[in-house]
């Protein structure tokens, strides 16, 4: 995985967790690797995978069982709220970089529709 | 967390050469640090301070609360620039003089590592290419089970793929309540897998960090950190 260098790693990593979740590779309740394991997989520190870990536990999108290790939050309700988030954000900067070349929102949706049905006719 | 490195007013000279005057930092358990400075800045001559390599300093160096010397050599790993192999050696027979020679070194592990590395034991060390007896002697450092690991320059002159093995290995093997004090020139490559950096000049430390709140408070990595310490 590459990372952006200068923004906090371990937010990056929680932003990569979170994205698999909302994708389902990372199915409600399914066991998350460990620390080790994820730190050679990523190429990063351990400390830094602990801390992304703990961070996504304390947002209650991970959960750790005694001796067994981390899993993902069975709160289904909770992770449609994720799923919501990223799309509300996609959402935003599809709108706030059109913005910035002059088209409105209302323009900007115009101009979605329309490639979409483009991109249906090929 | 506890300090593992706790330098104290550590003066050192060369000959005429004053290298330290007063130095002082600290380093704790657990964590991989970069030691980052130009040529002749002090970078190896701390590492071999630590390593207990260099005598008459003086102040205070203690590792994991012992003054360094004959003792502290039993848990302090020290990879340096240079070995001092016969060629026709076989790297089995190395691994074996290391199982003697130190008491933390784990013969297991040696042999796990040469795996990893894709080396073979029954290989004269005289004929490795420079990327693989770099990665042989990593293997060695890394299969000591030490509480402190000095690894000096391990991704000098070595290509590209045998440098992400070697990083690969150090974020495999490390000892968990142990540190890594890493020196390189290869920013991009550790920047990472680093807790802290510390950046040396002219003998001083001038800035010890974490980079993680670098990047969170400063917006910055290694190189640009690198380029506002350096770059006058």
């Amino acid at each position: 995985m590459d990372f952006l260098t200068d923004r906090p790693i371990y937010l990056q990593i929680m932003d990569f967790i979170t994205q698999q979740i909302i994708s389902g590779k990372l199915e409600p309740g399914a066991k998350v690797k460990a620390v080790r394991e994820l730190a050679v997989a990523l190429a990063t520190n351990p400390n830094t995978v602990q801390r992304a870990l703990q961070e996504l536990e304390r947002e209650g999108i991970l959960f750790s069982k005694r001796g067994l290790g981390r899993f993902v939050t069975k709160d289904t309700e909770k992770i449609s709220h994720l799923q919501d988030q990223a799309v509300g954000q996609v959402i935003e900067t599809f709108f706030a970089e059109m913005k910035k070349f002059g088209w409105t929102q209302e323009q900007a949706k115009d101009l979605l529709q329309e490639y979409v049905e483009r991109e249906n006719d090929l | 967390m506890n300090d593992l490195v706790k330098v104290e007013q550590l003066s050192y000279r060369k000959g005429m050469k004053q290298i330290f005057n007063a130095l002082d930092f600290s380093i704790q358990s657990g964590k991989i640090i970069a030691l980052i400075g130009e040529n002749g800045s002090g970078k190896t001559t701390i590492m071999r301070l630590l390593a207990g390599l260099a005598l008459n300093w003086k102040g205070q160096i203690l590792i994991d609360g012992c003054v360094v010397g004959t003792k502290t050599k039993s848990f302090v790993a020290y990879l340096e620039d240079k070995n001092n192999y016969q060629p026709n050696q076989r790297l089995e027979e190395i691994i074996s003089f290391y199982d003697r020679f130190y008491t933390d070194f784990d013969k297991r592990r040696a042999y796990e590592l040469l795996r990893f590395m894709n080396l073979s034991e029954s290989e004269k060390i005289g004929n490795l290419s420079k990327g693989n007896a770099e990665k042989f002697a990593l293997s060695m450092t890394l299969a000591r089970r030490a509480k402190l690991y000095l690894l000096d320059e391990p991704l000098s002159g070595v290509d590209l793929l045998s440098r992400e093995k070697i990083i690969q290995s150090l974020l495999q093997w490390f000892e968990e309540d142990s540190s890594i004090i890493i020196t390189t020139h290869q920013l991009r490559e550790i920047e990472n897998i680093i807790d802290e950096v510390l950046f040396l000049r002219d003998g001083k430390i001038i800035l010890h960090e974490s980079l993680e709140t670098m990047k969170e408070v400063k917006h910055k990595d290694l190189e640009a950190l690198y380029r506002e310490v350096y770059e006058i």
